[in-house]
């Protein structure tokens, strides 16, 4: 197994295809050499040749380094949308500077002075807050939890048909300690009235214009609640990136990052519920198993977008790495759901036909995800599909087919098609 | 008469310079004695390479005031009627400034840029420029100001007038390919601080590029020369808007413009930070009453600056025109045009 630079850069890309960019002249010129024609890699920097449709495909990509970040791949950068080359899920927790970047509008936070900063709390309660970072960090609880941010969309590139949006890889999530207090304490401190129901939060960042719906989300009061939700000001152990949210983030274990509002400043408490539009038209998805649909038959009956699905990626072998054969490779991957557990994660190194156990690491938290690994020594030459499915302890498991419009809350079982010669 | 323009300039000079310190990057406050409360990051910026095409100006006012194109060359390939569904869902839901009728335009443009491959419709990465700049005062004697307009036209015939245009109208055989337009220099007072700094770091992404080693006596001849293509006689300083009237301005300023020009239009809002090309500072450059009207009215291509026609009618549209005019604070002496 190349373990060199070039092929862990090469592993970085789920969907397949590479650039220059990536790897340097020498690099390209390697890889060139080693493909040649009709192999079973993807074709380089030449869209025209490629079926542009196939999940998966994107654009050539491009690395870009941002404030406070490493190199990560720039799906956009107005506003910032970044993913992390998948190479950082090698380990437990994702680096603050390699974590992903996801932002809405353009306006996002460039600028914060602590000395004014304050997380505002009001709306339906006895007595309105007005908190300074540091006044929330020395006269409430710290509390910390290792969980798994993951982008609703994350994936989304790979879906079959293919979909507009943000065309994630796998690259829109990232796993990290959160430490913070409760919003749960900070709604008792500010105390809730009667006929309180649900709570919205909001951030710094803003549209163009006025008139853009501001992103704004809103919780169950029972949820907000429930002593899981945190308002978080570090991340493994550091002050949030900017590009995360800082000063201060939401933080929703077990949920989809949708709701992990960054540079979060308003918390508002409500007697009825919100019908803001990125609650009641966007992040809404089938009420159906799995959030499933079809091109043919969209579902009418829709619902906001909550707990994560349980569901495993590979982290190694990347795409089309090549392997040789009677040598021993290192399987890798994660599994995750919404707050369950994995139970177990199954591997197939022969597109499905005969299934074995992964070997789990020991749990990070309820609310981590679960790495995986299985030893793998290829006896044949010859091309494999290796596919991965995991089970959470409510006994859900991933299936062959997911679909919905906006790509959301993708589960299915993935693979990675390597060569062994 | 001379000492007070050197003061003036270097004053405003100082200000400017104060401003980008604050913008420096700061270190993460910690809350701990000795760490700097306020954490500041730095955007990199990205310009558009929009190919030529049908469309091309309108998809260049409509969607670039919000985002930027690869929101657009991300995407799989979609049909003409899934793009479509698209653009009305940006009119929809995000108030973008376009026309019915401008639908089309853009997603023809789309299409063909899609079709043409991805790779055409690539941002490319700009430095934003670092170099100091230093203060130039413009020669008040008449024998040297005579001597400094005549370097300053043979270096803007050979440096600038490729785009600019030999009038400075920005008209240039250039011209046309580029967005965002180069700057027409008749229709703006350009303030001697704004003029250097922009010859001498260029403007980040446009193709205006900076000239960081130009001599001193170079610098002030093509400052000289370009500073008086606004006819300044032709177009008197605005006065501010009478009391009622400044009361409904300001506070469509608030709402509309403030957010990027800020609340003193210097260009510093609190959204400034987030355009790749800076918000005009409008207490160094002054457009023309008539620029001003049409600048609101059509936005500037490839810039965040939007169209405001859709959102605002011709009597408010005319009232900003004013208000925004009201910011400039240049002090400098006056000359009438002495070259066409």
């Amino acid at each position: 197994m190349r373990t060199d630079g070039l092929w862990s850069q090469v592993d970085d890309n789920p969907a397949g295809q590479r650039t220059a960019h990536e790897m340097g002249r020498r690099g390209f010129l390697h890889l060139a050499a080693v493909l040649g024609a009709g192999s079973l890699a993807p074709q380089i920097g030449r869209a025209a040749d490629t079926p542009a449709t196939a999940p998966g495909t994107r654009v050539p990509l491009r690395l870009a380094r941002f404030p406070e970040k490493t190199d990560l791949i720039l799906l956009t950068d107005r506003p910032p949308n970044l993913e992390t080359p998948l190479r950082y899920f090698r380990h437990d927790l994702t680096p603050n500077d390699a974590f992903y970047v996801r932002w809405h509008y353009s306006g996002i936070p460039t600028s914060v002075d602590l000395r004014t900063f304050r997380l505002v709390v009001g709306g339906h309660v006895q007595k309105p807050l007005s908190l300074s970072l540091d006044e929330l960090m020395r006269t409430f609880e710290p509390v910390s939890v290792v969980a798994v941010n993951q982008c609703s969309g994350n994936s989304r590139a790979l879906y079959e048909p293919r979909v507009n949006g943000a065309q994630w890889g796998h690259g829109a999530m990232g796993n990290a300690k959160w430490t913070g207090v409760l919003l749960r304490d900070v709604l008792q401190r500010a105390g809730l009235k009667e006929g309180a129901i649900e709570v919205s939060f909001a951030g710094l960042d803003r549209g163009v214009t006025p008139d853009v719906p501001q992103f704004v989300k809103s919780l169950t009061l029972d949820r907000s609640m429930d002593g899981e939700v945190m308002i978080a000001h570090s991340m493994n152990d550091a002050p949030l990136p900017m590009l995360n949210g800082f000063p201060l983030r939401l933080v929703v274990p077990g949920w989809f990052g949708t709701y992990w509002v960054k540079s979060l400043n308003e918390i508002t408490v409500l007697p009825e519920p919100f019908k803001g539009f990125w609650m009641a038209k966007a992040y809404r998805i089938p009420n159906t198993p799995d959030a499933q649909e079809t091109p043919q038959l969209l579902a009418t009956d829709t619902i906001p977008i909550s707990a994560m699905s349980v569901r495993s990626v590979f982290v190694r072998p990347g795409p089309s790495e090549r392997l040789r054969r009677a040598e021993p490779i290192d399987v890798e991957g994660l599994a995750l759901d919404g707050g369950h557990g994995i139970r177990k994660v199954e591997l197939s190194l022969d597109g499905g036909t005969s299934w074995r156990h992964a070997q789990l690491d020991p749990e990070m938290g309820k609310y981590a995800w679960r790495r995986w690994r299985f030893r793998w020594q290829p006896e044949a030459a010859g091309a494999y599909r290796l596919m991965a499915r995991a089970t959470n302890a409510a006994g859900e498991t991933q299936g062959a087919h997911q679909w919905n419009r906006s790509g959301y809350q993708r589960n299915v079982i993935e693979h990675v098609d390597v060569t062994v010669s | 008469m001379r000492n007070m323009a050197v003061v003036t300039c270097a004053g405003l000079m100082m200000a400017v310079a104060s401003c980008a310190m604050e913008n420096a990057k700061a270190p993460p406050s910690t809350g701990a004695a000795g760490v700097s409360p306020v954490h500041t990051i730095e955007l990199p910026r990205f310009q558009s390479n929009l190919p030529e095409g049908p469309g091309r100006e309108a998809f260049a006012i409509a969607c670039l005031s919000c985002h930027s194109t690869t929101y657009v060359t991300m995407q799989p390939p979609l049909s003409a009627a899934k793009w479509e569904e698209v653009v009305v869902k940006m009119t929809k839901v995000y108030a973008a400034p376009i026309a019915a009728e401008q639908i089309p335009q853009i997603v023809q443009y789309i299409m063909a840029s899609k079709e043409a491959g991805s790779r055409e419709l690539q941002e490319t990465r700009t430095n934003t420029h670092a170099a100091e700049v230093p203060a130039v005062a413009v020669a008040l004697e008449p024998a040297q100001r005579a001597a400094d307009l005549k370097r300053g036209e043979a270096l803007f015939a050979t440096n600038c007038a490729s785009c600019h245009g030999a009038g400075g109208a920005g008209d240039g055989p250039s011209a046309p390919s580029q967005l965002p337009h180069p700057t027409n220099l008749k229709d703006t007072r350009f303030s001697t601080e704004a003029l250097a700094a922009a010859v001498v770091r260029g403007v980040p992404a446009t193709a205006m590029p900076g000239f960081p080693n130009l001599s001193a006596d170079d610098l002030r001849a093509v400052v000289t020369f370009s500073q008086q293509l606004f006819d300044a006689a032709a177009a008197p300083r605005s006065l501010p808007p009478a009391t009622g009237e400044h009361v409904q301005a300001k506070s469509l300023y608030a709402q509309n413009c403030l957010a990027c020009h800020g609340a003193t239009g210097g260009g510093d809002g609190p959204l400034a930070a987030t355009a790749p090309r800076p918000p005009a500072n409008f207490q160094l450059i002054q457009p023309a009453r008539s620029a001003a009207a049409r600048i609101i009215a059509d936005g500037v291509p490839a810039t965040t600056m939007p169209p405001w026609r859709h959102k605002l009618d011709n009597a408010q549209r005319e009232l900003l025109a004013d208000y925004v005019r009201s910011f400039f604070q240049s002090s400098e002496p006056e000359f009438p045009r002495t070259r066409q």
